[in-house]
């Protein structure tokens, strides 16, 4: 409640006085008084329907501004979401992929693939997630034991790259450290490291290269997937908003137009 | 007529309280718009939208037979026939010219300036000092300091949006200030 300054309000008052005499008073203008009949009260009831028709209006534009901006929002965030989990975004985002960087370790990459965990999820799901395996050749000798889906991968690729599929098993690598999200197969033609994302595995093909070698490629590699799928989200996020600023230019020159 | 209100007003109290003022104020109303617009029908048009900007806002006025009402009344009425001369630019428009006011860019316009400045003045100066101000200013004073309501309120009663009032409210501020200052000094 504001304090009320009593001059002011007397002022005020007086004026309020003034200009009501002088209303009342002034009826030089209006000799009659007017008809203020049926109709003229018939169109004051018009007037109101107009006022809460576009009362109406308004609120009804207001809400679709809102669902159009969540619809938007949604699907941005759906595209985005189905893009990373399908492994997709890594393919269409501006990262460096070669591995080792930090151990001036470079190799060319045979080929990447990106693997969803939903085609993947039979040879995973026999595996104790809560616990990380103490080395790569643990968590693999446990998928080839219990399930054949890790295997069948395994195979599949082995004999795209002609890997020996034998040797592949025998001759794993054996990492050691922090081994939740990462697993390596090797033989002597080929080298697949074996990442694990929220949503799916990245296989990466590599030349066969020498095992101490590989190990430093490895424990290298280790450490970046959280760093990347931090990168993946800040990306994801920028996808997500660039595509609402996008849509909702789009709709607003639409709305324009028309 | 109250069976075109029952539409508009739910309430059994404000319908009663705008029936009676439909039958107090009715002429006042349209003789105040047709002092503006100078024109019969668009007058009655400016009327129309003034009961029902009161019809909406009934329950804004307490007393019916008040000064404050009347004076109520009498800005509804006004700013509802401006708002009738700028929807049609071929109607005479008032002689409130808003833009050249020759303000100076150092005002000091605090409320307690204000207040410091109206304390050591007559009443009389202070009323003076108000009249000098055009119009739509010395309305939105009015419903600012004399009928004591937010600025929200202003703006839903006049239709306008929130922040027209705000500016509207510290330039009329200014606008006073400035015209106290000028007294005092003379």
């Amino acid at each position: 409640m504001r304090k009320r300054n009593e001059k002011l309000y007397k002022a005020f008052e007086i004026i309020a006085g003034k200009w009501v005499d002088d209303a009342s008073g002034d009826t030089s203008e209006s000799p009659e008084n007017p008809s203020l009949d049926d109709e003229f009260l018939q169109q004051i009831l018009a007037k109101y329907h107009q006022y809460e028709m576009s009362a109406k209006r308004n609120l009804r534009s207001y809400i679709y501004k809102i669902a159009i901006i969540c619809a938007l929002l949604l699907a941005s965030s759906i595209t985005v979401y189905a893009l990373y989990s399908a492994g997709l975004l890594y393919k269409i985002l501006p990262f460096n992929t070669d591995i080792g960087s930090t151990n001036e370790v470079r190799l060319e990459t045979i080929e990447t693939i990106y693997l969803p965990k939903a085609t993947a999820i039979v040879g995973y799901s026999q595996i104790d997630e809560t616990k990380p395996p103490d080395n790569a050749s643990v968590a693999i000798t446990e998928y080839e034991a219990n399930d054949g889906g890790f295997m069948m991968i395994i195979q599949q690729l082995a004999t795209t790259y002609n890997i020996d599929n034998e040797n592949t098993v025998d001759q794993k690598l054996k990492l050691h450290g922090d081994l939740d999200a990462f697993y390596s197969v090797k033989n002597n033609q080929s080298t697949i490291i074996w990442t694990q994302y929220d949503y799916f595995f990245e296989l990466t093909i590599y030349p066969a290269v020498g095992t101490e070698r590989m190990t430093a490629i490895a424990e290298s590699f280790v450490a970046e997937p959280k760093s990347r799928q931090y990168q993946a989200l800040c990306f994801m996020i920028a996808i997500t908003l660039s595509l609402l600023m996008l849509s909702l230019k789009l709709w607003f020159r639409i709305k324009k137009k028309k | 007529m109250i069976f075109v209100f029952l539409i508009l007003i739910e309430d059994e109290q404000d319908l009663d309280k705008f029936n009676r003022i439909y039958t107090e104020y009715q002429h006042y109303i349209l003789q105040v718009c047709r002092k503006v617009l100078k024109h019969t029908s668009n007058a009655e048009d400016a009327a129309q939208d003034s009961l029902l900007a009161i019809a909406i806002n009934i329950r804004c006025i307490n007393n019916v037979n008040s000064l404050q009402t009347k004076s109520f009344i009498h800005i509804i009425a006004y700013r509802k026939s401006l708002d009738l001369v700028r929807k049609n630019r071929n109607l005479p428009i008032p002689n409130d010219n808003l833009e050249n006011l020759g303000l100076a860019d150092a005002f000091r316009f605090s409320e307690s300036i204000l207040d410091k400045l109206v304390s050591d003045m007559q009443v009389e100066e202070i009323v003076a000092a108000i009249e000098s101000l055009p119009h739509p200013y010395q309305e939105v004073l009015m419903l600012f300091y004399y009928h004591e309501y937010s600025r929200k309120q202003i703006a839903q009663l006049l239709d306008v949006k929130y922040d027209t009032i705000k500016h509207q409210i510290s330039r009329a501020r200014k606008l006073l200030i400035a015209e106290l200052e000028k007294r005092k000094v003379i």
